[in-house]
């Protein structure tokens, strides 16, 4: 079996040195010292001990950490939800207007994220100009991008449970609201976790909407921070934020993954 | 019945507000003086020069992933050997990184106080753009080949090696054409994933105008600091075409697969 050795190799040596620059970083955000090239020793000085520079002591990197995670956490609140009212709503629908909400629904994910930044900034500055720029437009357009994702993984769940047990409930006499309460909600626990996660890490690695919606300092998240701080002359303190940052995306979507039995999802295009 | 039909109107009233009407109004601005000068801003030496980056970039990521797709598809669901679970999982890991991280990690990397000193002349250059733009794209591929060739089985395979046929010969005569669709859905997305990239571009790329301007940064560029709003609009307008042609193309391998 040629082949069986052949092709790990060759898979291997390309995802390692794909990955090897993201795992360097990581390795410096645990430098003793201000280097971010050479080892020095290991420490968690750059996440926490140091008195002004580190992730928990510098206010600037601190309050993008909070941003970011105020952000994801507003997003899965109210995108979940609202993707799975539209789930609902579309499942089994195939009559007019079917195709057209297929379409619209499907436009978030292939729509260029930076086109998409712009035609929120355009909205939000002329016709919704009363929402303007800042924090809650930088939610609703986490929410916007994101909902198509809850809508795949919910409608991926309905259609494993099926019309029976709904069909069931409705027989025996429970009215719609019930229906959906009692019986296809619970039924969607896995699913609705696996959204919640899956928002989560979308809107925590977004970078260009929040970028052109954000209004100032205090509307700064993290990969906007990580952003700023690459060009001008970084500490490890931006390694140990990247790192950080990675814990969390990797994490919410392991655990999305685990819950939705599913893949984990690609980010927007 | 009407519960339904409330929470479908909601949903898609949302959706129609917050993803119709700003595209609608990018379309309008770009318009509005006429197709002359919707023409004449997308055929700027500068716009043109970024349309072809962007197309390069696409022409040496699309190859690179196939190959690496279809040899990583083949390992895992062929292959038996130690560590196959480990790689299963970290060939998924690119959708995990935000694109900004995985241009600071590159810059750390290549870049001329990283780890290898800029050694070669990577960043701020098109080897750059292309490294980020494979790594963000890295699992499509895999991802649709994968659960196709698990689907089709090793039978045929096996035929076609017990009637004497050589390794590539059965790849090329059996394998090959039964994970087409896939492969080409595969590249449909890396497409699309590369002609939109912004986050992790925007870091590595010098976007020096008619040089490192990928269509994405030109219209940024454009945007922001050139305050052309009207030009980026325009050049909003092709990405936002080719996305399109994406977005039917997707439909279309849909209906393949499931005839």
């Amino acid at each position: 079996m040629k082949r069986s050795r052949l092709l790990p190799a060759v898979t291997w040596i390309y995802v390692v040195w794909s990955l090897l620059p993201v795992l360097i970083a990581i390795r410096f955000a645990f430098n003793e010292g201000r280097s971010r090239t050479t080892g020095q020793g290991f420490s968690l000085r750059w996440f926490w001990t140091d008195p002004t520079l580190s992730v928990r002591n510098d206010p600037t990197l601190a309050s993008a950490l909070e941003h970011s995670l105020v952000l994801a956490g507003l997003s899965m609140v109210i995108a979940v939800p609202l993707g799975t009212a539209l789930a609902l709503g579309l499942q089994r629908w195939r009559g007019r207007g079917s195709g057209v909400s297929n379409v619209l629904m499907l436009l978030p994910l292939v729509t260029p994220e930076l086109v998409f930044a712009v035609g929120l900034f355009l909205l939000f500055t002329s016709a919704f100009g009363f929402i303007g720029l800042g924090t809650t437009a930088q939610v609703i357009g986490h929410v916007t991008f994101s909902l198509s994702w809850v809508v795949l993984i919910v409608r991926g769940r309905l259609v494993m449970i099926g019309r029976d047990v709904e069909e069931a409930a409705a027989d025996l006499g429970a009215p719609p609201w019930h229906v959906l309460r009692r019986v296809l909600l619970p039924l969607l626990g896995p699913a609705l976790a696996a959204s919640l996660l899956t928002v989560f890490a979308l809107s925590i690695d977004d970078f260009v909407v929040a970028q052109y919606m954000a209004s100032g300092a205090d509307t700064t998240t993290v990969p906007m921070r990580i952003y700023a701080s690459a060009r001008a002359a970084p500490t490890p303190a931006l390694n140990a934020l990247v790192t950080i940052m990675l814990v969390l995306s990797l994490a919410a979507l392991a655990l999305a993954w685990v819950l939705g039995r599913g893949r984990p999802v690609e980010p927007r295009a | 019945m009407s519960t339904r039909i409330a929470l479908r109107t909601a949903a898609l009233g949302y959706l129609g507000v917050l993803v119709l009407v700003p595209l609608a109004m990018i379309l309008y601005r770009t318009f509005e003086d006429g197709l002359v000068a919707f023409f004449q801003s997308v055929t700027t030496p500068a716009a043109i020069s970024a349309i072809s980056l962007s197309l390069t970039i696409v022409a040496i990521v699309v190859p690179l992933n196939v190959v690496f797709g279809l040899v990583t598809a083949l390992a895992l669901a062929r292959g038996n050997f130690p560590g196959k679970g480990i790689l299963q999982a970290v060939v998924d890991l690119p959708f995990a990184v935000s694109p900004v991280i995985v241009g600071v990690a590159l810059i750390l990397f290549w870049g001329n106080d990283g780890w290898l000193g800029g050694a070669l002349p990577v960043i701020f250059s098109l080897p750059g753009m292309v490294l980020a733009t494979v790594f963000v794209t890295l699992p499509f591929v895999v991802r649709e080949v994968e659960p196709v060739l698990r689907e089709i089985g090793t039978e045929q395979e096996e035929a076609a090696s017990t009637l004497g046929a050589s390794r590539w010969q059965t790849f090329w005569r059996i394998t090959l054409p039964a994970i087409k669709v896939g492969v080409f859905y595969g590249v449909v997305l890396t497409v699309a994933r590369s002609l939109g990239e912004f986050g992790a571009l925007t870091v590595v790329a010098g976007g020096v105008a008619g040089e490192s301007q990928t269509l994405t940064l030109l219209v940024h560029a454009r945007y922001i600091d050139d305050h052309n709003t009207f030009g980026a609009y325009a050049a909003s307008t092709v990405l936002m075409g080719l996305a399109l042609v994406t977005l039917v193309l997707m439909a279309l391998l849909e209906r393949r697969r499931e005839a």
